[in-house]
Formats: structure tokens, sequence, C-alpha cells
């Protein structure tokens, strides 16, 4: 019959000091630099997330010179990482961007939203995105414009793509 | 044998981990971080708090800000141009009944002199929705200035940083 020992640190101690040491440091790595946890809190992206659901921004989505894209759902930091806006692209750099009606245009021509389910009547004026700035907002159109927040987020404010 | 080497060695040691214990304790930065903590925790309204609390807690708020504050909640809010603008301001407020928890999170501050700098933070305010009693969450990006007078840091000036530029 095995030691408790055996049990609790295997045939091999070291080895097992060592797996998980390395699992240790791969969590760090992965949770600390690649992947933030994110926990939602709000209606502004309801039906695609709820209120309280739990996902991970993965901060190397827009590394190695790749840029984001419209229909991503990206994190925005605040003054820091403890408090993130997670919203949907839809205008990219240099694109005019308004809402008549609940519809969105873009360069005047009307965007297709097939996560939006239903609109109500927003109207937002133009505005022409700069060289660095996206358009970014939820996907509940149904909720009252006044308290849904949207807007121009630059793209040093945009710290990774929502995982799932 | 111990040489005398090491013994200078270590009372040089000792020497430096005091003065760097020293400039680290009367650092101004943690005095801010501690000075805006505190005023977090003033905003902060406690679930079962009475009348006079409330009295008690706007009344230590004047300890926070110059006279001459300037607080500004952006381009639809309010502008206020006085510490006693504000406090009436906060007096004349009548929140919902329940608990408001302030918190300043992801502080940054930046040392413009020996007596001013900013502040750069994000201010986070929980509380709980009385018609469904689910938590609610919402959060700002705040600036705040900051002078010391006579040795203590006060709040000169305060703004809402917009996140998202609203067309």
């Amino acid at each position: 019959m095995p030691s408790l020992t055996t049990v609790i640190f295997g045939a091999n101690p070291r080895r097992t000091a060592i797996r998980a040491a390395a699992l240790v440091v791969a969590s760090a790595v992965i949770f600390g630099v690649v992947l933030l946890p994110v926990r939602l809190s709000g209606i502004s992206m309801e039906p695609t997330y709820t209120d309280g659901e739990m996902n991970f921004a993965n901060r190397l989505a827009y590394a190695a010179g790749r840029q984001p894209a419209r229909g991503d759902v990206v994190a925005i930091r605040m003054a820091g990482m403890s408090v993130l806006y997670v919203k949907r692209i839809i205008g990219l750099p240099r694109e005019r961007v308004e809402i008549t009606m609940g519809t969105v245009l873009i360069d005047g021509q009307p965007l297709i939203e097939p996560t939006v389910v239903r609109k109500a009547p927003w109207n937002v004026p133009p505005v022409t995105l700069g060289d660095d700035e996206y358009f970014v907002i939820g996907d509940n159109r149904a909720m009252s414009a006044q308290n849904h927040d949207f807007g121009r987020a630059s793209l040093d404010r945009i710290i990774g793509k929502m995982l799932f | 044998m111990k040489s005398s080497g090491s013994r200078y060695v270590s009372i040089v040691l000792i020497l430096l981990v005091g003065y760097f214990s020293y400039q680290w304790w009367f650092n101004p930065r943690r005095a801010i971080k501690r000075q805006l903590g505190e005023l977090a925790a003033t905003l902060s309204v406690p679930p079962s708090g009475t009348e006079i609390d409330r009295i008690a807690r706007i009344a230590r708020l004047r300890n926070y800000f110059a006279p001459d504050v300037t607080i500004s909640l952006g381009p639809s809010g309010p502008t206020l141009t006085s510490r006693d603008a504000l406090v009436g301001a906060v007096a004349s407020w009548n929140p919902p009944a329940g608990e408001w928890t302030v918190s300043f999170v992801d502080v940054q501050i930046t040392m413009d002199s020996g007596s001013t700098a900013r502040a750069y933070m994000t201010v986070e305010v929980r509380t709980t929705d009385p018609r469904t009693s689910q938590p609610v969450f919402d959060a700002r990006e705040a600036m705040v200035k900051l002078a010391d007078q006579e040795g203590v840091w006060v709040i000169t000036a305060a703004e809402t940083v917009a996140t998202l530029q609203r067309p």
C-alpha cells in the first residue's frame, strides 16, 4: 500500500514539483498576459451576452499588426484594466457613421447587423472617425439610447477581443 | 571571525533600507492614495445609515476639497465652482434607499510639482436596485487635480473623462 507521501506527491516528488511549478507559470502567463477574465455587468450587449456572464478578452488578438474588424466584440479599458467596456465594433477608421431611426449607416450605406434583434428608433448624428478610431456600440438597441454607452474609441484603448 | 568590512557593509545596508523605507512611507503618492481612499469611503453610504451619519459624512466631505474647487461632470452635467456648492449639492441629493459603495480603482498619480498632483482613476459605484433587488454597477473615468495645503492633499478640480466619445 503506497504511503501518504506517495499518494500526495507521487512516486517522484521532484517531478511532481516541477509539473506543479510549470502549471503555475503557464496559468500566470495565460491568465495574466494572454486571456483577461471578464465578468459582464449590464444589459447593453443582450442578447449576445447576459448580465453576470463570464468571458475572456484575448489580449493577443490584435498583436502582430492585426487590426480590429467590423463585428468584433472588444474590451475597451478605462483608467486601467479593472473595469472595461465590452462593445461591438460597427465603424472603422475614417468611416462616416450615423444612426437613423435605429439603422446604422456606414458612409451612407445601411449596415446589416444580424446580432441586433430589436431596434428602438435611435437617431445619432453623423461622425467621421479618425485614423485610429473605431465606433463601438452594444447589441441591445431596444433600450434607451440615453442609458446606453457607445461612441468613438481610440485604438490604444482596445485591449483585446472577446474570446467567445 | 567577522571582519570590519562586513560590519561596514551591514551598516551601509541598514542605512539604505532606512532611507528607502522613509522615502516610501512619506511618499506623497502614498498620501494621496490614502486620502482618495478615505474620500471614497466618505462618499459611500452604508446599508443602515442614519440621518446623523449622513450629515456627518457630508460635513467630512469639506476636508477633501479646496474652497475654490471646480467639479465638472461632463458636457451634459452640472459644473460646481466652490466647495460650498459641492457640499450643498450633495446635501440636497436624495439617493434611493440602500447601500452605495464608491471605489476609486486603477488610480494613477502624476506629481506635477512638490505640492501639486493629478490623479487619474476609474470611479466605481455599486448599489442595489430598490425595485428588483438586483445589484447595479456603474463606472466612470475621472481626473482630479490635487494640491498640498498645509500638509493635507485636497482636491482643487475634478472632471469626468469620456472613455467613449459620444457624437
